[in-house]
Formats: structure tokens, sequence, C-alpha cells
């Protein structure tokens, strides 16, 4: 939909040409949630797609990914063989759910920053041990891991003004076996839970839970837990942690994360 | 043997009654050639786009229009207060109920488009007309409307409260019917008398329509005749006109409906909707065609929703099963507003149906029909008739466990028996034909029921649970209206049926033209069917409750018969023989005792041309008749499904199913199969997917189908089909309605399943729909 109150839309192609931050503002980015229902309290626009960020550029560290990076750039990357962990981006994508009209809009960057329980790019890129690189209104830069980003349901730890640049993934993680487990109430339908579960050569296990948690939850190991402790340590979150929605109770996505887990955790130390 | 003789019955055999005859417009429709409102285009047509309220509940404070009527392209912004300066007068205020005490049901007043107050979120408040389409809906949002928010109620149950949210003044307590049926002092004593009562609540979860096509209408107005014209899709062209006329307060004369192909309905498009008359408005104003055209989105706020009932439902047996009474108290939400059925499902239909196939001696039903600032319900798929099978197949199986007593064996013992027609029931009905107990012997016996135990031992093995439930029903279909007949001989050769029942997808012009084939012998290829143009029809009941083939049938069987009336005069002084000579048979009128005669379309033919004929003699075979109808049928059938669970995630899947219905004379199986089948799949879906949930606020949280859930293919197995047709004694084809069938069965035969599955945990009854979620969430409060 329009958005008729907007007064101004900036389109700066440089950081330098960032305007000065407005508390009425709005990056703008693919638009596919921006767009999608009013923004009364909405009266600018920043638009980053003539920043021309580069969408991926991989490396020897790693794979940096645009914020304004796509979806269907992000699924259709061919990863290095050693990156076994990269073929959660195509699994990822899928659980947008997203037609190949939202793939070709939709960002990274903008569904991480929604931070909406069920964001399959906030479950990514945690489970990866992702790092945000963040600009600062100021000039500044500051860099802050993913399993840190999100701190609720649409609530994050971006500060007034400070713009996610792009998600650096380690190849340290990349390199990690992974696996993803999802469930919903209906057959495609939006994630109630959705795991991801990470293995490295030296043994150190990952689980990421999200949707069916308030923000992403990232329990790690340094040593494969037994499936007993693993459930123990999903038992142990607090109750105010599980997310509460038309699409799931806390106690029925309890239920389903533990399940979930102890396939992954059966898969990856099978 | 005359050979082109023998040539047409074979064509007569092959199109004939009670053959599987493909849709004769499913050629058109599978190459994307039909023609659905939105695919028509009028020279000059504009486009509207309606504005909806964002909240629940609110008064209007203002609509600011300036800014949107001076956008590129706009030619027009309304609002409720342009139509009421123009005449607009009231909408429909549908069927008439008495409350218990006698009085009046409530009727409030309900402008077109609301100028006061907002009383659900999609409640429409303006609209805006623009050359194009993507103008009229970059105006839409920019047109300004402020609301001061008030408390919204969404259940009937909190609405009818003292303090609750009021959402017309001149509704007290939102309690639009206080209704009562039934001798509560009788069924009181046989419940206090009972040897045991079964007693559950009951919740009829509330459904969005998804139909294929989005309601769509184009109006337009000629000033030079006075007439109105609007093209949309809906369930009656001759109806609709009838509702046109009551608000633009013109003759039904200077109102012309017409409908094309229509993709789905459901019940849903029968009603009179604002955005009808804002296209109309707008025509007339504008002196342009304009067309509106629903979203998705938008359907889902607008589009009437189906069901939502609350009852408990309570059964009275005996020592020995035989059943006593039957209760029912409860709650029809309608929504914010009346639709043409308010509030018939959950009280005169949950009245007729709830008996079905159980000799029960008293009833009653008390329903209170409630408004609530949620969508407004309307008829869907049965329309109360699958809800009320539903309370008491649940009610049987839940007293079987109960009482310890086999829930087939507590079936077959209260059966109304094949020798009790005609039989009352204590709901005024009077069934006239059926057998109840060998259809369920038959269906029990293509469902395999007897070795059930080895597939749930097989599923078990696999950690699944497996249930297997049974729905008897039958239904009070086809209500009583009169319809019309009409067959035209066209100038072309081809023979046209006009009658106001109309196809939403059922598929009409097959199984008419095999009937119309079957009387008169015309071939099947030569009929065509117009049934969307009101200008055509003198009478039309449109099509609902099942009854298109009873009435529309009925209507080109006694047209037929006075076809070949008019036929055998003329015959007669084609061939030179005195009138009552003639016989008509296999399409040929003839001389008695001779082989001189003549076929009806070759009569037709010279009629064509001009015959001379003396002055008394009708000139055409072409007849406009009303038939008068019939009584209700009473179809009924048993369904019979099976379902496995994994009961660690509540993921229910229905493996098997299998039904038996009767449907009295079937005139073409394909299509009564296929009816089946769409109903069974949205009985599936109502059971185990489907719900409409509302917040506190009253905002929808389940507006796109990324939230709510249709069934898929995969939810549904292949289907066991049979018939135990017994033919109806009640109209002239025999035929028992067939359309909404599918939901009555799958609703009680889906959810037994379930509940048998679960019955290892002493679970006796799980409400629908059985998502995993509360599937899991039964089995672990169970456990504890």
């Amino acid at each position: 939909m329009d958005l008729p109150q907007i007064e101004s839309v900036a389109s700066p192609r440089s950081r330098d040409s960032l305007p000065p931050w407005r508390d009425d503002a709005a990056w703008l980015a693919g638009g596919t949630w921006l767009f999608s229902e009013p923004q009364p309290a909405l009266r600018s626009l920043v638009d980053l797609s003539a920043m021309a960020w580069p969408d991926l550029e991989p490396s020897a560290s790693g794979l940096r990914i645009a914020a304004t990076c796509t979806i269907a750039a992000l699924e259709a990357f061919r990863s290095p063989a050693d990156w076994p962990a990269a073929g959660l981006f195509g699994q990822c994508a899928n659980a947008l759910l997203g037609s190949f009209k939202i793939w070709n809009m939709a960002t990274v960057g903008g569904n991480v920053c929604l931070s909406l329980p069920a964001a399959p790019m906030l479950a990514l890129t945690v489970a990866l041990d992702g790092v945000a690189w963040l600009w600062q209104p100021d000039g500044g830069e500051r860099f802050l891991p993913m399993a840190d980003f999100t701190v609720g349901p649409q609530r994050n730890s971006l500060r007034p003004g400070e713009l996610l640049r792009a998600i650096d993934l380690p190849a340290s993680g990349l390199r990690r076996r992974a696996a993803l487990r999802q469930a919903s109430l209906t057959t495609l339908g939006r994630s109630a839970a959705l795991l991801i579960a990470t293995l490295d050569e030296s043994g150190g296990f990952a689980l990421t839970i999200t949707a069916s948690t308030i923000r992403p939850m990232h329990l790690a190991w340094d040593s494969p837990p037994s499936s007993d402790e693993l459930d123990a340590r999903i038992q142990a979150l607090l109750a105010e942690t599980w997310f509460d929605d038309v699409h799931g109770t806390p106690a029925w996505r309890r239920h389903m994360t533990r399940r979930l887990a102890a396939k992954l955790h059966q898969e990856l130390l099978a | 043997m005359n050979v082109a003789m023998d040539a047409d019955s074979l064509a007569t055999l092959k199109f004939g009654i009670g053959q599987p005859v493909p849709r004769k417009e499913d050629p058109t429709l599978l190459q994307g050639q039909g023609r659905y409102t939105d695919d028509i285009s009028l020279s000059g047509q504009l486009y509207a786009v309606i504005v909806r309220s964002q909240v629940a509940h609110g008064r209007i404070l203002s609509i600011d229009t300036e800014t949107a009527a001076a956008m590129p392209g706009v030619l027009g912004v309304y609002t409720g207060a342009d139509l009421v300066a123009a005449g607009f007068g009231l909408m429909p205020k549908g069927l008439a109920f008495k409350n218990r005490d006698g009085s009046d049901m409530a009727k409030p007043d309900q402008l077109p488009l609301t100028t006061d107050f907002v009383r659900y979120v999609g409640d429409p408040v303006a609209f805006v007309v623009a050359e194009t389409q993507m103008q009229a809906r970059d105006a839409a949002e920019a047109v300004m409307v402020d609301i001061d928010p008030l408390p919204a109620v969404t259940e009937p149950a909190l609405a009818v409260e003292p303090g609750a949210p009021q959402l017309y003044p001149n509704v007290p307590n939102n309690l639009i019917l206080d209704y009562h049926y039934g001798d509560a002092e009788g069924v009181a004593k046989a419940m206090s008398a009972a040897a045991h009562v079964t007693k559950l609540r009951i919740r009829n979860n509330r459904i969005v329509v998804a139909q294929m096509e989005p309601r769509s209408a184009i109006g337009e107005y000629d000033p030079a005749t006075d007439r109105w014209t609007l093209r949309l899709g809906c369930q009656g062209v001759f109806g609709m006109r009838q509702m046109l006329s009551s608000v633009l307060g013109a003759k039904t004369g200077n109102i012309h409906v017409l409908t094309g192909h229509v993709g789905g309905s459901f019940g849903m498009k029968a009603s009179l909707y604002p955005e009808y008359l804002c296209a109309l408005h707008a025509g007339r104003a504008l002196g342009k065609p304009v067309k509106w055209t629903d979203e998705r989105s938008d359907s889902f706020l607008s589009d009437s929703h189906g069901r939502d009932h609350d009852f408990t439902a309570e059964l009275a047996l005996d020592e020995d099963g035989k059943f006593l009474a039957l209760r029912l108290n409860g709650f029809g939400n309608v929504g914010a507003v009346m639709s043409n059925s308010t509030p018939q499902p959950s009280t005169l239909n949950a009245v007729k149906n709830s008996i079905g196939v159980y000799r029960t001696p008293l009833l009653e039903v008390n329903t209170k029909i409630v408004f609530t600032n949620t969508t407004p319900v309307g008829p869907y798929r049965g329309a109360g008739r699958p809800e009320a099978n539903y309370y008491m197949e649940r009610l049987i199986d839940t007293a079987a466990a109960e009482m310890g007593i086999d829930r087939i064996e507590l079936r077959r013992r209260n059966h109304i028996a094949a020798d009790a027609f005609p039989y009352r029931t204590p709901s005024g009905n009077d069934y006239d034909s059926g057998d109840f107990p060998a259809l369920l012997d038959h269906a029990l016996a293509l469902a395999d029921w007897d070795n059930f135990s080895t597939r749930r031992t097989e599923s078990r093995k696999r950690g699944k649970l497996r249930g297997l439930g049974v729905g008897q029903y039958l239904e009070v279909t086809a209500p009583p209206g009169a319809e019309m007949g009409g067959i035209r001989f066209e100038p072309d050769g081809a023979v046209t049926i006009i009658t106001g029942t109309l196809d939403y997808g059922q598929g009409h012009a097959t199984p008419f033209a095999q009937v119309l084939s079957n009387q008169l012998g015309v071939p099947f290829d030569k009929i065509r069917l117009i049934q969307g143009d009101s200008d055509q029809l003198i009478a039309g009941g449109g099509t609902g409750g099942s009854k298109s083939i009873i009435t529309s049938g009925g209507a080109i069987i006694e047209a037929s018969g006075l076809v070949i009336d008019k036929g055998k005069k003329i015959a007669a002084h084609v061939l030179e023989a005195a009138e009552i000579d003639i016989e008509f048979s296999g399409g040929r009128f003839n001389i008695a005792g001779t082989d001189r005669g003549i076929g009806i379309m070759e009569l037709a033919a010279k009629l064509r041309e001009g015959m001379q004929l003396p002055p008394d003699m009708p000139t055409t075979l072409d007849v406009a008749h009303i038939y008068k109808g019939a009584p209700s049928s009473f179809p009924n059938g048993c369904h019979v499904a099976e379902v496995e669970i994994d009961p660690d995630t509540g993921e229910t899947e229905v493996v098997r199913y299998s039904m038996v219905n009767d449907f009295g004379v079937v005139i073409n199986p394909l299509l009564v199969e296929g009816q089946a089948h769409g109903g069974i799949v949205q009985g599936i879906g109502q059971a185990l997917r489907e719900r409409v949930v509302y917040d506190e606020d009253g905002q929808l949280m389940t507006g796109s189908f990324m939230d709510y859930c249709l069934p898929r293919a995969v939810d549904a197995p292949s289907f066991a089909f049979d018939a135990h047709s017994v033919p109806a004694r009640t109209n002239l084809l025999g035929a028992k309605g067939c359309g909404e069938a599918g939901c009555a069965g799958a609703l009680p035969s889906v959810m037994n399943a379930v509940v048998d599955a679960l019955s290892e945990f002493g679970i006796r009854h799980i409400d629908m729909p059985a998502t995993p979620e509360a599937v899991w969430a039964a089995i672990a409060a169970a456990r504890t």
C-alpha cells in the first residue's frame, strides 16, 4: 500500500550522503513489510537501494551479507564446498514462506531488523555466529553478535539512527554441519518453532531456537551434550521465554521445541 | 429399424438421467475462457475501491475525502451520507423470527455504508472511484477516517453480559433474537427421568468461506430508461433484483441483474453487500460503468464468515439406550451486521436437522442470536445443517462411551425404521423416504469396519494412534419455493432452458440438459442454459440449500409437459390427425398405432420456417412456466472416517474415508460425487484446520492464508463412494439434494474418529478444529 503521509524520501549513494536521522524516519530496503500496512508515525524514508552494496562478499574469513541483499540472492548463492552450513540459506529462505515476488524484494536486513520471533534470517545468522555491522549516526560503527541483536518480539538492540550495514558470517560457522527443523500448526504455515543445530569439527554443538521463543535463544556446548543435557537446557528456559500467538501456545511450542531439538541432536550426532 | 432413431436412442442413453456426463462448461473453464465478473470490461469503465474501518468498534468523527478527491484520475469519493442523499434506503432486514415471548426479533436499521459508528474491522465507510484501479487504490489510502475507538466484544457469551460494549442502541445486550423451539417442559421431564443424560459443550468454529473468485460487481445506470444494471457473481439474479429494489427504491422492472461464471460461493454470495450499491451509486453519479473487485485480504474481512455457534447439547436416554429427548442451548454469533439468512443457521436449521435419522420424541432448541464486533456471519455450505448433525453424532458417540454401549449398536437401536415413512419428527418435518439401518450397514462394509483393529495395530507399531468414526447425517434440504421452467426453441436450432437457480460451480447446465433431453428427446448438445439474466426470468429462487436439481429439475419437467401439450396440437395439424391420437415418445410425436410421426426438433424447425397454422393453434413450442415447487427433501448418508494421530505432535491425518449416500434419484453421478468430494474436504478443513481468530480488540488475527489454514489436497485421502438410494417421494425427479452433504458427513465422522483415537487417554470430546496443538494439549492434559 501507499504511505501517503510520507513527506520525503532520501536516496543516498554513500555513507557521507546519509541524511541526519529523524525519529519519524525509517530505513527502506525491500519494503515488503514497510509497505504492507499503514505507518502513521513515519514522515520520511531513507532508501538504501542506491547505496549499491554488494549483496554477498565471500572471503577466507567468511561471508559478508549486505543488509540489502535479497532473499532471492542469498538463496541463489553458490557456496564453497567446505561451507556445508550454507545449505541453510535455501532452507531459511523457504521458511520465510514468501512467493518469488517477496524473495526478489525482501532483504536479509529487513527480516532481521523487523525482529519477528519467526524471522528465518535471524535464525540463520544467530545459528552461524553472525555479527552485525552497524553504522552509527555519528559516523562511528559497532559490531554486535547476532545472538544479542534481538531482545523481544519486534524489539532489537538497534539504537536510534543506527543502520545495519551487513552481517558477517564467520567461516568457522559456515564450515559446521548444520540441520534445521521447523514446526507449524498448518501445512506450509507460519513457523511455530524453527530450530537450527550446528556441529563443528571439534565437537562444539549449538542449538538456536527461534519462532517458539520471544527472541532467538542460542545454546552452545564445547562438546556434544547428551540428549538429556540438551533437553534440560531447554526445559530450564524461563516460562516467559516462550512465545504466544495465534500460531501456537507457549506449552505446545515448548513441547515442539524439545521434540525438534531431540531430532536435530540425533541427526547431527548419530 | 430406423438407423437415425437408433442413433438418437443411443444419444439419449449416453446423456440420459443417471449418466456421468462431464460438465458442459469444463472445456471453457479449463482453458481459462470463463467469463467471471472481473473479466468483463465495459466501454468507459471506472474503478472503485472501498475504504474500510481498521478498528472493530468506534464512533466516526469525520471522513476527510478532500485529499483523495484531488488525486490524479479520481472522479468521485463517496460516503454513506452521499448514498442517503441519493435516496438509497436501508439494507434488507432478512428473515423474520419471533422471540420466545412472541415479540419480534430486533432488526436495527442498517445503511449500505455506515455513517455514525463502525462495528467491525472491514466495515465499509467510503469508496473512491477513479479512472484506473491503481488511482482508486492510491486515493482510497488518502481518505482519512477519524474514528474514536470504543471497546469491542467478539464473543457472544460476553456480548450479552451487562456492561458489554453495545453495537446498536436499540438492541439491548446485543441480543437480536431469544429463540425457542420445542416442548421445554416435556424435555425437562425427560431429562430428569432419564437413565442417562449426555451433555457436551460444543463449539462450531467460525470459518472463512475462501471461494476462489473474489466478489466483484459492475454498476451502471441508464438515465434514458431509468434503468440500473448490475453485473456480479451471486446465487440467483431474481432474488438479487428483489433485494436491490428495496434499497434503490426502484421497481424490479427497472433493475437488470446479470451473472456470468461464478467461482464459488457456498452461500456467501447470496447476500446483498454494500459494495454492489456503491458501484451502482457511482455508476449513476458519474454516468459510466463502475467496477469493484475485492482483494483477497479484504475478502477475509468483508465476505460473510460461516458457522460460529456455541451450544451445550444434551441427549437423554433410557436404560436401553433409547433416545428420549434432545436439547440444545447456546449462541449464534452473527457478527456486526445482519446477512440475508440471519438468524436461520443456529435456530431453525438447528431444529430441523439435529434429529437426523434417529427416533427422538422430544426436542428443544434455545438460541441467543447475538451481535458482536466481528465480520458478519452468513450461510456457508449447509448453513446450520452440518452443525446440527454434528451435535447429534457427537452426543451419540459420547453417550455410547458413557453407557458402555457399542456406538454402532446405539445408532441401530434408535434408527427410524425403513417402514416408518412417512415419519413426522418433533421438528415438524415429514420424512418421506430412507433406509437408515441398511445404509449404515452398507457404509460399514464399504469402510471395512470389522477389520479396523488390524489397521489400528499396524498404526500402533509405527507409534501412531488410529481412530475410526462414523457420521450418519440427514439434512433437510431444498427449501420450498417457486421456480421458472422456461424452454425456448431458438432460431439456430438450439433449445434453451431458462431457470432461476444459479450455478456457481455445480455444473447445472449438464444435469438440467440431461433432464430436458430425457423429457423431450432433445439432443443434449443442442441444449443451452440461461440462468443469470434477470430480464429473462419470471420467477427464480436462486441456488442454495441443495435445491437446484429439485426445483429447476421439477420446473423443467413441468415445462416439458407443456411443450408436449403444445406440440401435440401442432403435430396433429401437421400429420393431419386428431390431437387425441398423437402420442409423444422418444422425442417424436406419433399417430398412435402407426409409424407416422414427426420429431420435436423437426417440428420446431417447421415452426421457425413459418408454417401456416389454424388461428387457435400455438405458433411456437416455447414455454415460460412457473413451477410451484416441491417440499423439502431429506438426503442422508453415512460417512466413515479413519484418522491417524501422532501422539507426540498431535498431528492428525485422515487416512481412509468412505461414504454411502442416499441422494434419491441421481441425475449425474459424476457431478454428485464431485459435490460430495468438495464438501468433505471443506468438512475436513473445518474439523482439523480452519478457524477464525480475533484478538480482544476485534482485530482479525487470521487474515491471510499464511495465518488461516485451508485444507490442501494432501489433507484428504482418496474417497470410497457408494450410493444407497431410495427415491424421494416428494418431488418429480425423486432426487434429494447433495450439495451440502459432504460437510454434514465429514464433521462428525472425522471428529468422532479423532475422539476414538484419543479414547485410550479417557478423552471424550475435543472441539474443532483438532489442530496439532489442540490434540497434543488434550493428550497432555489427560496424562496429568
